[in-house]
């Protein structure tokens, strides 16, 4: 475990001592900002984080807020994490360093987690000022955090297996980005389709089992979703790290 | 190297097959053309087997996607299929020799590790669909279901589905995507609560055709049908706010899966109220909300002069609606039959005795001895209810649902144990469902009622007056005369609504034994027949209140906890100063930090 926490702390030092990281989250929090004031312009705006959450209403689906947001934010806080690593030749020290291979993805995932969380903690300002001017329902605001925190979760864990497979710090973001905007999409296609398809489309995507969380309903079912996918990606991460020993 | 190893192995290791084959100089032809063959596709190893690949996918693709080309899609899998194998059948030793290899093992593994961990994934994730739970965390329980709709989707034994008529052209119209979120909200918790419950949103302007064949004629329509089925219900919300669109959507449940639709007839002849009229004083309004519980009204002519008057087999319910003509006898006989449950010719009815009655304070005589007779008497006089009554308008009474909070421990215990069961289900169900206590009731000029406790009745108080009330006798006066001065009004609280559960008219022999449920007459009577008008019947509570009732009435508890479900709307409401430091705070102060932290970082590495 000695090795999982030194892994942590360097991750979270280079995030937080470079300045990507800041630059990063400046556009995370200008771009959710944006979403956050979106309605106020409109005539009887809601007090709600609904815009923030998913966007703006199209009729009968919603675009944009900060589950967009993550699918671009993502990959770019996750793509240098191994792949910085291939291309400099440091992985061969890591991994022979008495370090686990697991460690090493878990630590870079936790690392990772917490700076989204830094930036997560952050958009709290948008309920302070709800709360500040009006009375909103708080149900919706606490399981919209719930679930941004588990979206956010599997949003980096899809970036470091794209981390994990390539040395190019782009190509990782941009297939991460590609893997993350299917799943994102997978809701629309499965308007498309119906019967089996769509419900099975619908159970892939991650965009519907993110719509309950914003309207205030804890769904048992769409947690276990974020929590296994989750753990599914970092699972293949590390196998895919330890297949370096034997390839 | 594997030709090389041929040349030098001994001749004497050769199989008999290969020593004749290397005699036969035709066979050394063969041979040599199928060697050429598999050096050839060796060669093009790598594009034959993406081209396997594909082909398989797409094949199953195909399959699953598009019906109409599952052979072709069939034989595109079987290609695949045999090109793979041909390919794995040609290059044996590579494949052996992958397997076998330390990557080879190590790979092999590894993807058993990976397809482990992706099937306990896949379990997990189907047992979680199949047991999950919700937590509504919203402030109104906005997306919970009542109890009863959740019953009735967890009993569903055939797959029900719906079809919601949206139009998807609605992104400038904001009441519409509202209600198009409610619905789709709605729809989604039905499905979630069953997976024999499944939905479907369509466009009515892009398939007009499949509108049409489920005889969809408006916008936001939903069709509720069974496969197995014939019946099909169409669900056009009734209020803008969609606030009973729960209560809809389980009627029309009901009603595609064939559960009994239950006949309530209306009297008329003797001056009733009619359920046709949509004037002010017309019950078109109690109709309209009766269909959409699921019942079906009809109306029960009975001629003045016709003494051969019957209650159809098929009524489970009369209601007696503000007569203002006397009965002859010969129909208060035929009442009197019904509410023992036999017909006019004393032959057992189908259906068990359930009668509403709604009075007035100049309900004529006879009507009041029918009452009276069950154990319910009609008093003279309206209420005048200083402290309840409207401002403007005394004659108007707000009367109060009776709560169960309101009756006191040891009133309860002086009551007889039947009776105290009776009153806490009664209550429980109509004025204090699980959905909420009822609010007030708008009764305009009603009378008091005093219900007659035996042991054979058993009488529940719906709705109270206040202590400050008066039952007056003349209709023109508007002032009490208080206690102590002559001829003074009898003061409240009175009741203005009750239920009796009963065994018989007042006089019959008492029981011996418990009473078979078929035996028990249920009647609700109310002092006031105006408050079920179109004009009052939404005001206050006063529909919740009639429709509990009739729900208790008929024993139709689970329609009870529906009702209703209120949206409150937050407002973010901003003046100009607000809106400019909400709008540019959220822009620039955040971000402005974190470019801040940026430069500072880039200023110290640098």
């Amino acid at each position: 475990m000695r090795g999982l926490r030194a892994i942590i702390t360097k991750e979270i030092l280079s995030f937080f001592t470079s300045p990507t990281g800041y630059i990063v989250g400046m556009i995370f929090l200008l771009g959710t900002g944006i979403f956050f004031t979106i309605d106020l312009g409109n005539p009887f705006p809601e007090a709600s984080l609904t815009r923030f959450f998913v966007g703006l209403d199209f009729g009968q689906t919603t675009f944009g807020g900060v589950t967009l947001i993550l699918i671009l934010i993502a990959p770019i806080l996750t793509m240098r994490l191994i792949s910085e690593e291939q291309k400099l030749g440091t992985i061969e020290l890591l991994l022979t360093s008495p370090v686990r291979d697991w460690e090493i993805i878990i630590g870079k995932f936790i690392a990772s987690f917490i700076f989204l969380l830094f930036m997560i903690g952050l958009t709290l300002y948008y309920p302070i000022l709800l709360f500040l001017l009006a009375d909103p329902d708080p149900g919706p605001i606490y399981s919209g955090y719930l679930g941004l925190i588990l979206y956010g979760a599997l949003t980096l864990s899809i970036g470091l297996l794209a981390s994990t497979l390539n040395s190019n710090q782009i190509v990782s973001a941009v297939v991460a980005m590609g893997i993350l905007l299917i799943l994102y999409f997978a809701d629309y296609a499965s308007t498309v389709v119906t019967g089996f398809w769509s419900t099975f489309i619908q159970e892939i995507g991650i965009k519907s089992h993110f719509d309950d969380f914003h309207k205030g309903i804890i769904d048992s079912h769409d947690v276990v979703y974020f929590i296994s996918i989750t753990f599914l990606f970092v699972f293949l991460s590390i196998r895919i790290l330890e297949s370096r020993r034997w390839r | 190297m594997q030709n090389g190893n041929n040349q030098n192995r001994d001749w004497r290791r050769l199989s008999r097959a290969e020593r004749v084959a290397q005699s036969d100089p035709e066979n050394v032809g063969t041979q040599s053309r199928i060697s050429g063959l598999v050096e050839l596709l060796s060669n093009y190893s790598n594009p034959i087997l993406i081209g396997a690949v594909v082909s398989l996918l797409l094949g199953i693709i195909i399959l699953l996607f598009i019906d109409t080309l599952a052979p072709y899609a069939l034989v595109l899998i079987g290609l695949g299929i045999v090109l793979l194998f041909g390919m794995g059948a040609i290059s044996l030793s590579k494949v052996t020799s992958a397997f076998l290899s330390r990557s080879g093992k190590y790979g092999t593994n590894t993807l058993i590790m990976i397809s482990a961990f992706v099937i306990i994934v896949i379990i997990l994730n189907l047992l979680s669909i199949e047991n999950n739970q919700r937590f509504d965390l919203t402030a109104n329980n906005q997306f919970s279901l009542a109890p009863s709709t959740k019953e009735l989707l967890n009993e569903l034994d055939t797959p029900v589905k719906a079809i919601a008529f949206y139009p998807s052209d609605i992104s400038e119209n904001v009441d519409a995507i509202t209600r198009f979120s409610k619905a789709s909200d709605m729809l989604s918790e039905f499905s979630k609560r069953s997976n024999k419950f499944t939905y479907e949103i369509r466009d009515p302007d892009l398939e007009p055709d499949l509108a049409r064949s489920y005889g969809v004629n408006a916008y936001e329509s939903i069709v509720v049908y069974t496969d197995s089925g014939e019946l099909t219900s169409i669900v056009q919300p009734s209020d803008v706010d969609y606030s009973e669109l729960e209560q809809d959507l389980y009627t029309s449940m009901l009603i595609a899966t064939s559960k009994g639709q239950k006949t309530i007839y209306f009297l008329e002849g003797h001056g009733e109220k009619s359920i046709l009229s949509s004037s002010a004083k017309g019950y078109s309004t109690f109709k309209e909300v009766l269909n959409q519980d699921n019942y079906n009204t009809e109306i029960l002519k009975w001629d003045p002069t016709d003494d051969n008057v019957f209650v159809p087999d098929d009524a489970a319910l009369l209601v007696i609606p503000g007569p203002t003509i006397e009965l002859p006898d010969s129909h208060a006989q035929t009442i009197h039959k019904f509410l023992q449950g036999k017909n006019p010719d004393d032959s057992e009815r189908r259906e068990s005795s359930r009668l509403i009655f709604l009075g007035e304070p100049d309900t004529p005589e006879s009507f009041r001895a029918l009452m009276a007779m069950w154990g319910i008497i009609l008093q003279p006089g309206y209420i005048l209810d200083l402290e309840l009554g409207v401002t403007d308008n005394p004659n108007i009474l707000r009367a109060e649902p009776m709560n169960l909070n309101q009756i006191r421990a040891e009133d309860f215990e002086l009551l007889p144990p039947d009776q105290a069961t009776i009153m806490v289900d009664a209550l429980r169900s109509i004025t204090s469902p699980e959905s909420g206590q009822l609010g007030q009731v708008y009764m305009p000029g009603t009378t008091a009622l005093v219900p007659v406790q035996d042991e054979l009745r058993w009488p529940v108080p719906l709705t109270v007056t206040s202590p400050l009330s008066f039952l007056i006798d003349d209709p023109d006066r508007t002032d009490p005369i208080p206690p102590g001065e002559e001829n003074a009004d009898p003061m409240g609280p009175f009741f203005s609504s009750a239920y009796m559960l009963a065994v018989g008219q007042l006089g019959s022999t008492p029981l011996t034994a418990p009473p078979d449920p078929n035996q028990l007459t249920h009647v609700a009577i109310f002092g006031d027949s105006d408050f079920a008008s179109n004009t009052f019947l939404s005001r206050g509570s006063g529909t919740n209140l009639l429709l509990n009732t009739v729900n208790y009435v008929l024993g139709d508890y689970s329609l009870i906890s529906i009702r209703d479900r209120a949206f409150v709307y937050r407002e973010f409401n901003l003046d100009a100063n607000e809106y400019d430091f909400v709008r540019f705070s959220s822009w620039f102060i955040l971000p402005g930090l974190l470019a801040l932290a940026a430069l500072s970082m880039w200023w110290v590495r640098r």
